[in-house]
């Protein structure tokens, strides 16, 4: 499987990589990025399985990369991991075909039921 | 100061942590208004309590400044002040008396700004250092909030010994207009090693 990750916050993606189940991170194939720009060119590089992508970054901020996947690969699966808990940004990102927002720091719990969703 | 006396990687740690309080802050604001706010990552430095005062100047003229203080009780104690121009209050109080009809926009007078001011610092900074609070494993109260003068503030907070304090450059930019503030952060000696040891603790539990 492969994994990315993207948020311009170290920590942040230190708190998902560490939280993906064992059994998952074993076999994975985990890239990083620190912005918008970056998830598109890994994304187009790689074809990740699944995306975790944060909203508010510097360079090109969630919303363009999400934006810009979608119209690459229609089937993407990406997750949106925030501190922009907005209303108003949420059913954005939903209606642009994020799979779901999730409010920062996500829990192990919640991403292990991610996992088991994946198709 | 936090700076020289925090080690980076938790000074990056509370930096995101700051982020993702603010977000959630910022987020209250937006949906209680019915609005959209385009969220920018905010600048955080941290400053010494003689610093204060440039700090809030370079942006803002001494007339013009708005600032309302907020003291905050738990494990984790001090103080929070927010800071807005006039130009950025008047926008405020558009957005909060957007839906109200015509004419409902038009600014009443320099008591109703202060009215508005205080409503938004007090749910701004309430749900900025409740969310933090949240996040380091405790919780605070609030105590109601004030509004002072700018340029006494430095030398009224020296008598409550803050020495460290943490400030948040941000433009709440919504829709048509923007709101530009500094949050500021202030608290003692004590709480600077609680919230050492809070951090450590956020850090070795990811």
């Amino acid at each position: 499987m492969k994994i990315l990750i993207v948020d311009d916050s170290k920590l942040s993606r230190l708190t998902i990589l560490k939280r993906i189940p064992a059994a998952i991170k074993e076999s994975a194939e985990i890239f990083q990025g620190a912005n918008g720009l970056e998830a598109v060119a890994l994304y187009k590089e790689h074809r990740p399985d699944i995306v975790f992508l944060d909203l508010t970054m510097p360079e090109m901020d969630g919303f363009e990369a999400l934006q810009l996947i979608r119209d690459f690969d229609q089937n993407s699966w990406v997750h949106i991991v925030t501190a922009d808990i907005q209303a108003k940004s949420q059913e954005k990102v939903l209606g642009m075909g994020a799979i779901s927002v999730e409010a920062k720091p996500i829990a192990e719990k919640r991403l292990a039921e991610i996992f088991a969703a994946l198709p | 100061m936090i700076q020289e006396e925090l080690p980076e990687e938790l000074q990056e740690v509370l930096g995101e942590l700051i982020n993702i309080a603010f977000g959630s802050a910022t987020a209250t604001i937006a949906d209680l208004f019915d609005n959209f706010a385009t969220l920018h990552v905010p600048a955080i430095s941290f400053v010494a309590l003689d610093e204060l005062d440039t700090f809030i100047f370079q942006d803002f003229n001494l007339q013009d400044v708005y600032t309302t203080t907020q003291q905050f009780k738990g494990r984790f104690q001090g103080e929070v002040v927010f800071a807005m121009d006039r130009h950025s209050a008047r926008n405020m109080q558009r957005i909060i008396f957007a839906d109200e009809g015509p004419g409902s926009q038009e600014i009443l007078d320099d008591d109703e700004l202060k009215q508005s001011i205080l409503e938004i610092s007090n749910i701004l900074g309430s749900s900025c250092i409740g969310k933090l609070a949240e996040l380091l494993g405790t919780n605070v109260t609030f105590a109601p909030p004030s509004i002072e003068f700018a340029d006494t503030l430095t030398q009224e907070r020296r008598a409550l010994s803050y020495r460290h304090i943490i400030v948040i450059s941000t433009v709440l930019d919504f829709k048509d207009m923007e709101v530009a503030g500094k949050l500021f952060i202030m608290f003692t000696d004590e709480m600077f090693n609680w919230l050492h040891t809070a951090l450590n603790n956020y850090l070795e539990n990811i």
